[in-house]
């Protein structure tokens, strides 16, 4: 674990300024490829930001195994349960590449969030965008667009 | 459908065995299977490209299967026949049900609607000899099917062109649009606009070559509802020319097809279905076992 | 087979107005036998199943002598005329039921027909009959509009209907000027009627005891110099003018056409349609009685071995539940969407298609409408006229302002003035590009034997399969087009190129069906038959000089991949090139080798998939996710997007967010085809026939119309 500058991140929609404010909570955290980050139905320590790597989102179903829902890439959020009750991951999250984020610590950041009015207003819509995208996301997936229709005339 | 039957010729080596192709009859009159041996023109190929092991009416051979291809004609009307399909199913590769009584319940399934004892006490002197259901249903309520040829008759020609899918793999083409269509493409002039007849054909599936209209009547739907059949505009309009009563439109679907929901849904709002009187027609109580059958006795005797 | 669309336009011969002539009664057989001595078959209108309909007679006593029509919304009797034995009339009795719509466009027609030979490879049968001489008397100014129509329809553009144009070479028209307007006729607000303008080339107006008759061609004029007739005098060609203007007075309501067209396509949602969709039965016999209806649906039979078969096209409607039926279901699967669809095709989009109307206002629609609905009432309700501007405003109009640019027309004149003025249109169409030089295409001719060379499965369901050709016409496609696939039996699928090779093509096929299931079976050395390339391909000038990023979903990637070889022929003609590919599972991909190779020599392509297992590595999500990491931004982006419809509009939301400009974003669209050349309607969004004037089109091309549903 590394102490962080801020300056080396960046994030869609979300001032540096604003981003800098957190630094004092900011570890550096690195996976091998496999690693589990989080499991799901844990509590979630901590709020990431992805530097370097490839993460997989995935859910198990007894008989049939782990199915990868999203991967998560370089700019994106990793854990955002940190900041959404019941602070529980929704999925296990594993690295499928040599990975690095920089991770806030969960109670920190939520402590933080009461208290900073506007580090929250401007942290909280970009936590959303990235939940949103995931939404849209899985509704796409459940469309099924690329299958195979039942009728068709040739 | 699974029609796959002979897989098309691709992946089929020429010599590959002839398909072993069953033709039997439930509840019905054998029109559909007559329909079969109107392909005059087409018997002896037929018979190059597929082997007949059960057709009653064309052949005393029989068989109880397998099936490669299986023809039902008739509804489900009685427990044996309730069993026999789904031993039929079990023997068949894919299974067509053929004619408005296996797609669709048939003339005899207007008792659905009525009440079946009485039914059965005024056509038949002695109920108790009659094991009968309640109903008579569609081939489709009971087990899958893989395909339907639809029409009272079935049509020949597209008899033909569903064999003719089997062998080649492609998919039949049984088009579902208004008889109207075909009026129109023939050059029938429409018997609605022009006479006022009462017509089924904008809300009836195509198939038939709108033969009726070429003689100068309306459609009777036995090929049944077409998908998106509006029927309640063609009932209220069917009511609006000519004067007809709520129960002559009611009636006039109350066909061939008359147990489709569609169709059905139009006679259970206007009426017209052609109840019986609750009492038994004949002086016979049910369970005499009295051997000796009564008098015939016309229509009229029972009013 | 020569075509001379010029000679169809009939021309008053040169010189001083045509003499009237008088044709008593007693001799109108004298003109049935002088067309017949010609060689001629000839139609005329006769009593047939309690209608009138265009029928071969072989004598003028076979005419409807005595008889009239009523006609109102739903209902049609012939009844006995209200005239003495003196002044019976043969042609009292309003348009014919189906018009003469069955003797030029017959409603089924043997197309074309494919054989499997000994050797595996699929001879073509594409022969038309010559057409029969025939003459057509009778016929009505709503009949000739509608015939100027389809001459334009089929035999105006690019694709010309080989059948239609046999039997439309050799007609004589000896035509009629009404003397009775039905309820239901309103010709004279449609500018086609009742008098005889165009199109015939004698003209008749049947007055008490015969017809004042006048030659508007040199044919005519021979047929009547025949005849020996005396001059109607002064009285007789009075009395024929009175009585035509006296049936335009009695014409009841019409259709008001100014601003007509962009009037109804900006109530696309009005609330009618819904209601209309309850009345309607969706029967379709208001297109199959529409005198300019041209749409054709394609059968196919075989014989049971399905070595042999033969196609017909046989009228269709847009009204049937198969007609916009793709891959997965059906473009307008409402009632609503059918008959909006008709409705404004015939009103309104007909305009940018055809640059007339498609309405010629013979009332047939109204008259034979089982449930009466009224498409004058209908325009009146959905179409009703914007409140009238302020004075002033008007001046700033020109009447005539067109929304598109008038497509040439090269056979038929407009048959009245486009209406205006018209209101602002979101839609912009390309057109149809119209080569000078090229010779038309001759429906149902074009298809060529060409050889599978080799098949390479890419997926469980999809092969590319590698076809040997020396068409040069193939030869020639460009990225994007497709060709229509043909062996015999089989419906013919339109599959899109997915390479241009010098010796062939490649096409990559999913089997979806059994057409195409069959196609992706096919085994080196098997035999097909190929009509192409069709459609507007991709524009690769379009991204010269600028960052191309390529977005393929799934099957889509097919016929991007022309895009990428060209792109990569010549890569210092783009700034950068990035490729972004989504499938379903990672065994869904196609092209992997070719792919990783690609990527290995530095292009930057980025997949991802839908659903994956832990096995796979790679990205998992939708392909809009995958521009996170390489965003295509800028206005200096051309993007090239093949996938489904709902992930193209995905996709083009993010880039048009990403400042891409929407008139070099282009998306190619899926629709039914059948004829591949805009002449069997099947594929029609909006204003444009998508096989035509498509597939490839720009957002800015597209414009509101690729979301809206049931177009």
């Amino acid at each position: 674990m590394t102490t962080i500058r801020s300056t080396r991140l960046s994030i869609d929609g979300l001032p540096p300024a604003v981003l800098a404010r957190l630094d004092d909570l900011a570890l550096g955290l690195e996976f091998g490829q496999g690693d589990v980050i989080l499991r799901e139905g844990s509590q979630v320590p901590f709020l990431g930001l992805i530097e370097v790597g490839r993460v997989a989102l995935r859910l198990n179903v007894p008989g049939r195994g782990s199915r990868t829902i999203v991967t998560v890439e370089p700019g994106e959020l990793l854990g955002w349960s940190a900041i959404v009750p019941p602070y529980r991951a929704t999925s296990e999250a594993v690295a499928v590449t040599q990975t690095r984020l920089v991770a806030y610590d969960a109670l920190a950041l939520r402590g933080r969030l009461a208290t900073d009015c506007e580090l929250a207003a401007a942290l909280l819509p970009v936590v959303l965008s990235g939940v949103s995208d995931r939404l849209t996301t899985s509704w796409h997936q459940l469309l099924d667009l690329f299958a195979q229709g039942s009728t068709e005339p040739w | 459908m699974a029609l796959d039957v002979a897989a098309g010729r691709a992946g089929r080596p020429a010599a590959a065995r002839r398909p072993r192709v069953g033709v039997v009859k439930l509840a019905s009159c054998d029109g559909c299977q007559l329909t079969i041996l109107d392909l005059e023109d087409h018997l002896l190929d037929l018979t190059e490209r597929f082997e007949f092991v059960e057709f009653a009416e064309a052949t005393s051979r029989r068989s109880s299967g397998p099936f490669d291809i299986l023809f039902v004609e008739g509804s489900i009307s009685t427990p044996e026949q309730a069993a026999e399909i789904v031993r039929l199913r079990a023997a068949a590769t894919t299974l067509v049900a053929i004619g408005a009584c296996a797609t669709a319940g048939g003339i005899q399934a207007l008792r659905t609607a009525a009440e079946h004892e009485a039914f059965r006490s005024a056509v038949y002197p002695v109920p108790a000899y009659v094991e009968s259901l309640a109903t008579a249903t569609p081939i489709s309520a009971h087990v899958t099917v893989d395909a339907e040829l639809r029409g009272c008759p079935i049509d020949p020609g597209q008899l033909l062109e569903l064999l003719t899918a089997v062998t080649t793999g492609r998919r039949p083409q049984l088009p579902d649009q208004a008889v109207c269509v075909e009026c129109k493409r023939r050059g029938i002039p429409c018997v609605i606009v022009a006479r006022d007849l009462p017509c089924l054909g904008p809300v009836t599936r195509t198939g038939c070559g709108a033969i009726c209209p070429s003689f100068g009547r309306g459609c009777y739907g036995c090929f049944g509802p077409r998908e998106g059949a509006n029927v309640e505009e063609l009932a209220g309009d069917l009511r609006s020319r000519g004067g007809r009563t709520d129960a002559e439109v009611g009636r006039l679907f109350a066909g061939f097809t008359g147990a489709t929901p569609e169709f059905r849904g139009v006679t259970d709002r206007l009426g017209g279905r052609p109840l019986l009187p609750l009492a038994p027609a004949t002086a016979h109580v049910a369970g005499e076992h009295d051997t000796t059958p009564p008098a015939w006795r016309p229509d009229d005797a029972r009013q | 087979m020569v075509i001379a669309p010029s000679s169809w336009t009939s021309r008053p011969p040169e010189g001083a107005p045509p003499t009237v002539r008088w044709l008593p009664t007693g001799h109108l057989d004298d003109l049935v036998q002088g067309l017949r001595r010609q060689g001629r078959r000839v139609v005329g209108p006769v009593v047939s199943d309690g209608a009138i309909a265009f029928e071969e007679i072989d004598s003028a006593t076979e005419l409807p002598f005595g008889w009239t029509v009523e006609s109102t919304a739903g209902s049609v009797r012939l009844q006995r005329a209200d005239r003495d034995a003196a002044s019976r009339r043969a042609f009292d009795t309003g348009p014919a039921w189906r018009g003469i719509k069955p003797w030029t466009f017959p409603s089924r027609v043997e197309s074309v027909g494919f054989e499997t030979r000994p050797d595996g490879s699929v001879a073509v049968r594409a022969e038309v009959a010559a057409g029969t001489p025939t003459a057509i008397i009778g016929a009505r100014a709503c009949d000739l509009a509608a015939l100027a129509i389809h001459d334009r329809v089929l035999t105006g553009g690019p694709a010309v209907d080989a059948d239609y144009a046999a039997r439309r070479s050799d007609l004589f028209v000896v035509a009629v000027e009404c003397a009775l307007a039905t309820a239901t006729c309103f010709c004279g607000s449609m500018g086609t009627g009742p008098e005889v303008t165009t199109g015939a080339d004698i003209v008749l107006s049947e007055l008490d005891g015969g017809c004042a008759a006048r030659a508007d061609t040199a044919a005519g004029a021979r047929l009547l110099a025949e005849l020996a007739l005396e001059t109607a005098g002064p009285s007789g060609a009075a009395d024929a003018a009175a009585q035509v203007a006296a049936t335009r007075a009695s014409l009841g309501s019409g259709v008001d056409t100014a601003g007509l067209p962009a009037r109804l396509l900006a109530n696309l949602d009005h609330p009618r349609w819904d209601q209309i969709a309850e009345r309607c039965l969706a029967c379709a016999s208001c297109t199959l009685v529409c005198p300019t209806c041209f749409c054709t649906g394609t059968t196919v039979s075989s014989d049971l071995d399905g070595t042999a078969s033969s196609s017909a096209r046989a009228w269709d409607s847009c009204f049937t539940a198969g007609f916009a039926q793709v891959v997965g279901g059906s473009f307008r699967p409402r009632q609503r969407d059918r008959y909006r669809q008709w409705l404004t095709h015939k009103f309104g989009t007909w305009w940018d298609q055809f640059g007339t109307s498609g309405c010629v206002g013979c009332g047939r629609c109204v008259a034979w409408c089982p449930v009466g609905i009224d498409v004058r009432e209908e325009l009146a309700i959905i179409a009703a006229p914007p409140p009238p501007p302020p004075p002033e405003a008007l001046v700033a109009v020109s009447p005539e302002a067109p929304d598109v640019a008038p497509v040439e027309a090269s056979v038929a004149t407009p048959v009245s003035p486009r209406p205006g003025p018209a209101l602002p249109r979101v839609i912009a169409l390309p057109g149809p590009k119209v080569d000078a030089v090229r010779p038309p295409i001759m429906l149902p001719a074009g298809y060529v034997s060409a050889i599978v060379t080799d098949v390479r499965p890419e997926t469980a369901d999809t092969a590319t399969l590698r076809i040997a050709t020396d068409d040069p016409a193939l030869l020639a496609a460009r990225p994007g087009q497709f060709v229509m696939a043909a062996v015999p039996a089989f419906a013919i699928p339109p599959i899109s190129i997915s390479r241009i090779r010098p010796d062939g093509l490649e096409l990559t096929i999913r089997a979806a069906g059994p057409a195409t299931s069959f196609l992706t079976r096919l085994r080196p050395g098997a035999g097909l038959a190929l009509r192409g390339p069709l459609g507007r391909g991709w524009p690769i000038e379009d991204a010269h000089g600028r960052d191309v990023a390529i977005v393929a979903g799934g099957i889509g990637l097919a016929p991007l991949r022309p895009v990428l070889d060209a792109v990569l022929a010549e890569p210092e003609r783009f700034a950068s090139i990035r490729l972004y590919v989504g499938a379903r599972t990672p065994a869904d991909r196609l092209f992997v080798a070719e792919l990783d190779e690609l990527a290995a020599r530095g292009i930057d392509i980025r997949v991802t998939v839908d659903r994956a297992g832990p096995e796979w590595l790679g990205r998992v999500g939708i392909v809009t996710q995958i521009f996170r990491g390489a965003k295509p931004t800028g206005a200096n982006v051309t993007a090239f997007v093949c996938g489904p419809e709902r992930m193209m509009t995905a996709v083009a939301d993010v880039l048009v967010d990403l400042a891409v400009p929407p008139e070099h974003l282009w998306l190619t669209l899926e629709r039914h085809m059948e004829c591949g050349v805009g002449l069997c309607g099947h594929c029609e969004m909006g204003p444009r026939f998508v096989c035509r004037d498509g597939p490839v089109l720009s957002l800015a091309e597209l414009g509101d119309d690729l979301r809206r549903e049931g177009l």
